[in-house]
């Protein structure tokens, strides 16, 4: 582990020899480094932050920003990573460098918000204390509709159900290596959402899908709920094996068993007669 | 090679083991099940047993029956052959995204238990012609809907099974070699020499999805990680990429999963905004990986020397 | 004649003498050159056990170049083998007389050719402790188990015949062969079957041979055929050919009919058969040898101009590392000296004497060779990737001692078996030769 000079930066480093450059210090100049994020932090600019955060900077970085992804890169909970300016943040992350790539590429608004993001990080996740909040679902099968309904709350000190309002509800169905969104949509003053399902998603041979909700939220903790609703396409994949030339040997196409086995019979027929005519020559030469 | 015994009404505990071990006879190969190491000193006499998410346990010997490795390999086999019903594995490579980092590489050798020589998955430096863009290509096999190398296999050492995957049996491979002269992307690859694993490790029973222990004279693969799936996990490669360029998914599900962000989309959609294609399906071998166009790479393109100091 | 050997000679004709006496005395040379066999045989045997236990990475295969000299040679083997079927059926079914002496020895170089093929084959096996394997488990979809169940087919029916006409021979041999070890003389008296010669025993023979040389035309262009499908099969650049089969098969009959000319040769000058294989079998072996490369040099022609003109992206890079890169000078030596000049010297007749020829035929079996290893190895060199993140004996293949020493112990083998077979049995049709002279004899002397 070494300390980079001003920029602060703490880098454990892979032994890759690419990143001898991370030794040095890494400057920003002077301009960059004073450029202003042009975005006020609220909650869907840092809610954009993180959605940006966990798809392109999650991988290295760790899902708290620990700096604990696969590889090992920049921890942003320290209070010297922190203490750069937005301007410095962003031109590293445009530039880029050794195993940090350059996301030049990317829309700098993407860019802007995620540094908003990545101030929420500060510290850790140990400092976020985050509320409790329930989600049920409600969802009546005898309808024709394909509509689920969400309901947010949390128990006031009374033990009464509390609604509330513009909370973010993501709905998802269940695949085999994860969940698949199908919308999402904020409560409204009675803490209820409702989403219209979507057609044409495949559930399982019968259209049963798994249906998952879940609470998303920068204030309260996250909330899932889940149900089993026959709103997929039956799944067909499951195919009878067919004879082809890639099949194994008990599937062979019938025309090339059927000439394969012809082709010898005759052959070996032929040889076999041919040998009873030597055995008729013995037979002969005993006669003599 | 630990197999609880049923007859016992189940602890939580025994509920545990039952399904990681029997995950470890599935997936993880004979490391998984198991070097059961009795522990000769401990008064209750206990086992250090492997389960299927790759932690250590310590149980009772007395809850293991001892299954022989023999029986093991026999259930892999037939398991293996099978396949997961109703399943249609599918890949998706975004080629934008790749930044040479070789973790997918590293993460199958390790896996596999490969010579550093041998890929079954290969990032390569490709350049289509003189003057169009190059870009960093990993390679895996295609797993083929009309495999060129099933096709030739003399004695059902290679097969396709019914979930795409294209598997090689060790346990059958005589070695001829002509499934590597039949494939057209050099996904296949031959051990040339014993591979290198101490008597112990030689001795673990076979696992078909895993390919281990490697042998010699035998031809070995890309096999989709079939025993991760089997487990409901991503392939060694997909999950270890740190530049999200790996999506893996069903087909019969339309859903693939990003294995860096976990993210999942449908299959059908990604291919269709992103102009998605699979390589030369003039072949018409119908290959199950299907390619992003390297269009806005995030980072240039940086030749570099092979990872066996090869200048290219 | 010598009468240094026992011999019943009492009835003996000096055709059956001059016949069977090399079958009599074993000579110094021949044991020199059985033993020189031998020792290449125990080279080769070192070899392979060193390949058993090493694995056949003691070859120069590597995962780009899966099949090296193994399967070119075994290519060539069964190119070798096909000789068989072009002079004993195709010569003796257009009745073509002048061929009669000459089919014993193309029989026996098929045998001997064929049977050794299938050995290269599990010598190149990763695992040939499964070979049985290719029974149990045996996928039809494949074409290697096309090839081994015609290689063994082909292998049958040409014992079957090279058996057939031997026996009248072997009757003769049981007769007038009296000094000879006791367990030769039963394996005469087992292998004549009761031969006496006899109008109807002939009819019957005559019957079977007859069979056997139409039986034997489809599944020796079989064998050869379905041989160049191992490769056609396959989507490379080099063997993605629809002419491979004629092209094999035409090729297929040049080396042949060169290893015939080769051992006509050898025999004659060894077995003193000046006699019997005279300048005018050199002489019409020759027009057949230049007949069978010019349709050759067509398939050539055909092979490499139509995808030359072309130029597709893999196809162009082999063919040009074949015309000017690498593999040239290997390529332009099969083609010129082992195709194009041999065709142009054998047009004149001074070259079909029996030493000249024998020498061009030496070259035109080393250009049949090369020209294998020239099809199987730089084809694999082209796939659709680029050959990338390998050791750099990836990139090339040049055959090791191990595997060029087992190849000379295969090539042994096959001679070994053509020598002591010569030392059983006659190696011209004694009784054959002798009722066709004799047919000469009584035209002439009916004035006919």
């Amino acid at each position: 582990m070494r300390i980079c000079g001003n920029s602060i930066i703490i880098m454990l480093l892979l032994a890759c020899s690419l990143d001898v450059l991370a030794f040095e210090p890494w400057n920003v100049p002077g301009p960059e480094g004073g450029r202003k994020n042009p975005l006020k932090a609220d909650k869907n600019v840092i809610e954009n932050g993180r959605i940006f955060f966990m798809n392109t900077c999650k991988a290295c970085h760790g899902e708290q920003g620990l700096g604990n992804g696969v590889i090992k890169a920049a921890d942003m909970t320290t209070a010297k990573f922190q203490s750069q300016t937005d301007g410095e943040l962003f031109y590293k992350i445009t530039t880029g460098r050794g195993q940090m790539p350059s996301f030049k590429a990317m829309n700098s608004n993407d860019l802007w918000q995620v540094i908003i993001f990545i101030r929420t990080l500060a510290g850790g996740a140990k400092q976020v204390l985050k509320k409790n909040a329930m989600l049920n679902l409600i969802i009546d099968v005898n309808k024709p509709e394909k509509q689920v309904t969400g309901v947010v709350y949390f128990m006031d000190e009374a033990g009464q159900k509390q609604p509330l309002e513009k909370i973010k509800v993501g709905f998802y169905v269940q695949r085999m290596f994860g969940l698949l969104p199908v919308g999402s949509k904020y409560t409204n003053d009675k803490g209820y959402v409702r989403l219209d399902f979507p057609s044409g998603i495949i559930g399982d041979t019968i259209g049963n899908l798994n249906l998952v909700a879940k609470l998303e939220d920068a204030e309260y903790k996250s909330a899932d709920a889940l149900a089993t609703v026959k709103w997929g396409l039956p799944n067909t994949g499951l195919k009878k094996a067919e004879r082809t030339l890639w099949a194994t040997n008990k599937l062979a196409p019938v025309w090339l068993i059927l000439s394969f086995t012809l082709t010898l019979l005759v052959i070996f027929g032929v040889i076999i007669y041919v040998l009873l005519q030597v055995r008729k020559i013995h037979r002969l030469g005993k006669i003599v | 090679m630990g197999k609880i015994n049923d007859k016992g009404k189940g602890s939580s505990r025994r509920d545990f083991l039952k399904s990681g071990i029997t995950f470890g006879a599935g997936a993880i190969a004979g490391a998984g099940l198991v070097s059961a190491i009795a522990n000769a000193g401990g008064k209750e006499n206990k086992v250090k047993v492997l389960t299927g998410d790759g932690k250590i346990a310590e149980v009772n010997a007395s809850e293991l029956n001892m299954i022989s490795p023999g029986e093991v390999q026999e259930k892999n086999q037939k398991q293996g052959r099978i396949g997961l019903p109703g399943k249609k594995f599918v890949m998706v490579i975004d080629l934008s995204r790749c930044q040479n980092a070789r973790k997918c590489m590293a993460a199958c050798n390790a896996a596999h238990e490969l010579q550093p020589y041998q890929h079954h998955i290969n990032t390569l430096q490709m350049q289509d012609s003189a003057d169009s863009a190059p870009y960093y290509m990993p390679k895996p096999c295609f797993h083929c809907d009309n495999p060129p190398c099933v096709k030739v296999c003399p004695v059902d050492a290679t097969f396709k099974r019914q979930d795409g995957i294209v598997l090689i049996d060790n346990e059958r491979c005589i070695g001829c070699r002509f499934c590597i002269s039949a494939c057209p992307y050099s996904a296949r690859m031959f051990q040339w020499f014993e591979p290198e694993m101490t008597e112990e490790q030689k001795n673990r029973p076979y696992n078909i999805e895993l390919n281990v222990p490697q042998k010699r004279g035998t031809v070995t693969k890309c096999l989709f990680s079939a025993d991760r799936l089997r487990v409901g996990k991503l392939p060694y490669c997909v999950s270890s990429c740190p530049n999200g360029v790996y999506y893996f998914g069903d087909k019969n599900e339309d859903a693939v999963t990003n294995g860096t962000t976990g993210e999942t989309v449908l299959f059908s959609e990604l291919i269709r905004n992103n102009a998605g294609y699979t390589y030369f399906e003039d072949l018409g071998t119908k290959p199950q990986v299907y390619y992003l166009p390297p269009k806005d790479r995030r980072t240039p393109f940086k030749p570099v020397e092979d990872s066996l100091g090869e200048k290219i | 004649m010598t009468n240094e050997v026992p011999f019943a000679m009492g009835e003996a004709s000096e055709i059956q003498k001059d016949l069977i006496m090399p079958v009599m005395k074993v000579s110094f040379k021949e044991k020199l050159w059985t033993r020189l066999l031998m020792v290449i045989i125990l080279v080769a045997t070192f070899a392979y056990i060193k390949q058993l236990t090493t694995g056949l990475g003691v070859t120069a295969m590597r995962d780009y170049s899966a099949w090296g000299i193994y399967i070119s040679h075994f290519v060539f083997l069964v190119a070798v083998s096909l000789i068989g079927a072009l002079v004993t059926a195709i010569l003796k079914l257009l009745k073509i007389k002048w061929a009669t002496p000459l089919t014993r020895i193309s029989e026996i170089i098929s045998v001997a050719a064929v049977l050794f093929a299938a050995i290269t084959i599990v010598v190149d096996m990763g695992r040939p402790d499964r070979l049985l394997y290719v029974f149990i488990h045996g996928r039809i979809q494949s074409p290697i188990i096309w090839d081994v169940t015609v290689v063994n087919t082909y292998l049958i029916i040409s014992l079957i015949l090279l058996y057939l006409p031997l026996i009248p021979d072997i009757a003769l041999l049981r007769d007038t062969l009296t000094g000879k070890p006791n367990w030769q003389r039963k394996l005469y008296t087992l292998l004549a079957v009761n031969w006496k010669g006899t109008a109807e025993q002939k009819k019957v023979l005559n019957r079977a041979i007859g069979i056997m040389l139409v039986l034997v035309l489809p599944v020796a262009f079989s064998i050869h055929t379905v041989t160049s499908w191992l490769f056609a099969v396959n989507m490379r650049a080099g063997w993605n050919s629809t002419i491979f089969g004629p092209y094999f098969v035409s090729g297929a009959f040049v080396v042949g009919a060169a290893a015939v000319i080769v051992a006509m040769y050898v025999y004659r000058k060894t077995q003193k058969l000046q006699d019997y294989i005279t300048d005018y079998h050199f002489d019409m072996m020759g027009k057949l040898l230049v007949l069978t490369m010019v349709i050759y040099f067509y398939f050539n022609i055909n092979e490499f101009l139509v995808p030359g003109y072309k130029m597709e992206r893999l196809e162009g890079s082999e063919l040009l590392e074949l015309f000017m890169g690498g593999h040239a000078p290997v390529f332009w030596i099969t083609q010129i000296a082992g195709l194009i000049l041999p065709i142009l010297l054998l047009v004149f007749k001074p070259m079909r004497k029996p030493l000249p020829i024998m020498l061009i035929s030496l070259v035109v079996i080393a250009g049949s060779w090369l020209k294998r290893v020239l099809i199987v190895i730089p084809a694999q060199f082209h796939p659709q990737f680029p050959i990338q993140n390998v050791p750099k004996n990836f990139h090339y293949y040049h055959p090791t001692f191990f595997e060029l020493a087992i190849t000379m112990g295969i090539v042994a083998g096959v001679l070994l078996v053509i020598t002591v077979f010569s030392r059983l049995f006659p190696i011209i049709l004694v009784v054959e030769t002798e009722e066709e002279r004799h047919c000469k004899i009584d035209n002439k002397a009916t004035g006919r």
